[in-house]
């Protein structure tokens, strides 16, 4: 646009001097004025080109490789992308060991500009995500989320029924507060085989966590009690609009089991714990099965408590047994007053005491 | 002596005290208001321990407002009058200062029963979900602890003098200037973050007012 007008400006700036009158002109002075318009044409031209370069900022494209990974770096500055490349490829080796070649032909697309990051999978794998990076944001969150998006990258890999099974989009490194919530929704959980969990029974944990496999996990994983729990917990429908499933509705509550499982029977069944349960047992798997454990876990096939006694290398009521006895110690009592505690805040007011005694001057 | 210096403190304080107390045997009492009834099962333990993070953060700054309060009524009015009642016994400051921080615990005791009590009514008449606990108890004893230590932290400020104070208040401003500056400056240097930490800690000298103030938890 900006050289349309330039150029209509030397146009009209031409022939404003042009004389009123035409005149005869012969062949050789029309080719120089063809000659003297070119040229004008081609100033104005120039000085758009260095205009449009001084107002747009300078896009530098990089090509950086986090281990195994090709990350195409698109942006007006690239050094917090390549502070953060190198913060990912300490965390993925730490978290993945010698697995980190499981990313091999990975490529993830990072565009920065302003104040926003955009990072995204290739073509193909069709999730990718972005987020606003505010003025702080500093390398290590982006680096965290690099590594998110080559996780990602790698449960993309896998089949539908590990991912339906896992339901969260990605295994994130997952911290202890995660743990002290996953043993949250596992005491809170209202659901028979969650409680014989908590209780210490390995049955009821598989049946809590989906690992028994069933073509009728409405009626498997959760007791008649429960089944009735679930439809109470979906609501009453309108009896205006679904009136057969009010109707059913009442006949649950009121203790027709087989109601119960006609109002469920068109719904998605998960299992009893909650997603973010699950990914505690699939974290734990790959801490005990140590290095190579992501690798075991995304070859093996077959259910999924034979994959993730794959990664873990032992059998599985030791896994689940484990896992049920970290994520206990994981909670502990957390509003009790523990003795070190108890004893640290006994040992500052005595301390804070001594220093208000020690003055021996009145002020 | 001793009855003389609590009777005295008791008088200055009373009042406040006595509000403080009240507000520690409502608070506990009022976060089990809804807890019950014909809640959908499951959905009620979630919806408790909200109720519970909701109300945490009013047990501890109910505990340092009542060592605070306590602190300042022990000192404010020896310093109103220049010692003179301190001055006329014949006794050294350090056993002066120890009979008023005496009866600031003895006092103390008031806000603590008064949190017991309000527990204990609160988790008897709650209905408590299943996987989850009541911990009237451990709540009492965080609680009490909490003004303990805020007790003396502000008794130790308070029996300075104004300069020491101006000191105390004036290296905290001091910290968060500097952090600000250091911000503004985009020197990535946290000096307020690392400071926190380990005053949080369980080993430091706050520890006892982080972690969970839940009087129904898991």
């Amino acid at each position: 646009m900006r050289r349309l007008t330039l150029g209509t400006l030397a146009l009209t700036a031409a022939g404003v001097l042009l004389p009123r009158t035409v005149q005869a002109q012969t062949v050789e002075e029309l080719r120089a004025r063809v000659v003297q318009f070119e040229q004008q044409w081609n100033e104005a031209n120039e000085l758009a080109r260095r205009v449009d370069a001084a107002l747009l900022p300078k896009l530098h494209v990089d090509t950086m490789a986090i281990g195994p990974i090709v990350l195409v770096a698109i942006g007006d500055d690239l050094t917090l992308i390549r502070d953060a490349a190198d913060g990912a490829l300490q965390r993925l080796s730490d978290h993945l060991g010698s697995d980190i070649d499981l990313l091999q032909g990975v490529e993830i697309y990072a565009l920065a500009r302003e104040h926003t990051v955009g990072l995204g999978l290739t073509s193909g794998m069709e999730q990718s995500r972005s987020f606003i990076l505010f003025e702080e944001t500093k390398a290590a969150d982006l680096a965290g989320s690099l590594v998110h998006t080559a996780l990602e990258a790698l449960d993309l890999t896998q089949d539908r029924g590990f991912r339906d099974w896992l339901t969260v989009r990605t295994l994130t490194l997952l911290s202890a507060v995660d743990f002290v919530r996953a043993y949250e929704s596992l005491a809170t959980s209202p659901f028979e085989a969650s409680s014989k969990c908590l209780l210490g029974e390995l049955g009821g944990c598989r049946l809590a966590l989906g690992l028994t496999e069933t073509s009728e996990p409405l009626l498997t994983w959760y007791s008649e009690a429960d089944r009735r729990t679930l439809v109470e917990n979906s609501g009453r429908p309108l009896e205006r609009f679904f009136p057969n499933m009010a109707t059913m509705y009442d006949r649950c509550v009121e203790g027709d089991d087989e109601s119960c499982s006609t109002f469920m029977k068109d719904q998605s069944i998960q299992p009893p714990l909650p997603p973010n349960v699950r990914v505690t047992l699939v974290q734990h798997a790959l801490v005990v099965g140590g290095d190579g454990a992501y690798g075991r876990l995304y070859r093996a096939r077959g259910t999924m408590e034979e994959r993730l006694t794959a990664a873990a290398r032992v059998p599985g009521d030791s896994l689940i047994a484990s896992w049920r006895a970290v994520l206990v110690d994981s909670a502990g009592h957390p509003t009790a007053v523990s003795w070190p505690l108890g004893l640290a805040a006994v040992f500052w007011a005595m301390a804070f005491s001594a220093m208000a005694l020690r003055s021996t001057r009145w002020r | 002596m001793f009855q003389v210096i609590l009777s005295t403190q008791w008088k200055w304080a009373r009042l406040p005290l006595l509000l403080a107390t009240i507000t520690a045997f409502t608070i506990p009492v009022l976060s089990v208001q809804g807890v019950g009834g014909n809640q959908i099962q499951g959905v009620l333990a979630f919806r408790v321990l909200a109720a519970m993070e909701n109300w945490a953060v009013w047990y501890p700054l109910l505990a340092a407002a009542i060592g605070l309060l306590l602190a300042v009524t022990a000192w404010g009015p020896d310093h109103r009058q220049g010692h003179t009642y301190a001055l006329s016994l014949p006794l050294p400051r350090w056993q002066y200062a120890m009979l008023r921080l005496g009866a600031g615990f003895v006092l103390l005791a008031a806000p603590a029963i008064g949190i017991a009590l309000g527990s204990v009514l609160a988790s008897a008449t709650a209905t408590v979900p299943v996987g989850l606990t009541a911990y009237p108890v451990a709540l009492t004893i965080r609680f009490t602890l909490a003004a303990i230590l805020a007790f003396t932290i502000f008794f130790a400020i308070a029996g300075g003098s104004t300069r020491t104070a101006g000191y105390v208040l004036a290296a905290m401003a001091a910290l968060l200037v500097g952090h600000w500056l250091l911000d503004v400056a985009t020197i990535p240097i946290d000096v307020v973050g690392p400071l926190l930490e380990r005053l949080y800690d369980f080993r430091g000298p706050l520890g006892i007012f982080g972690g969970r103030w839940m009087l129904i938890d898991v």
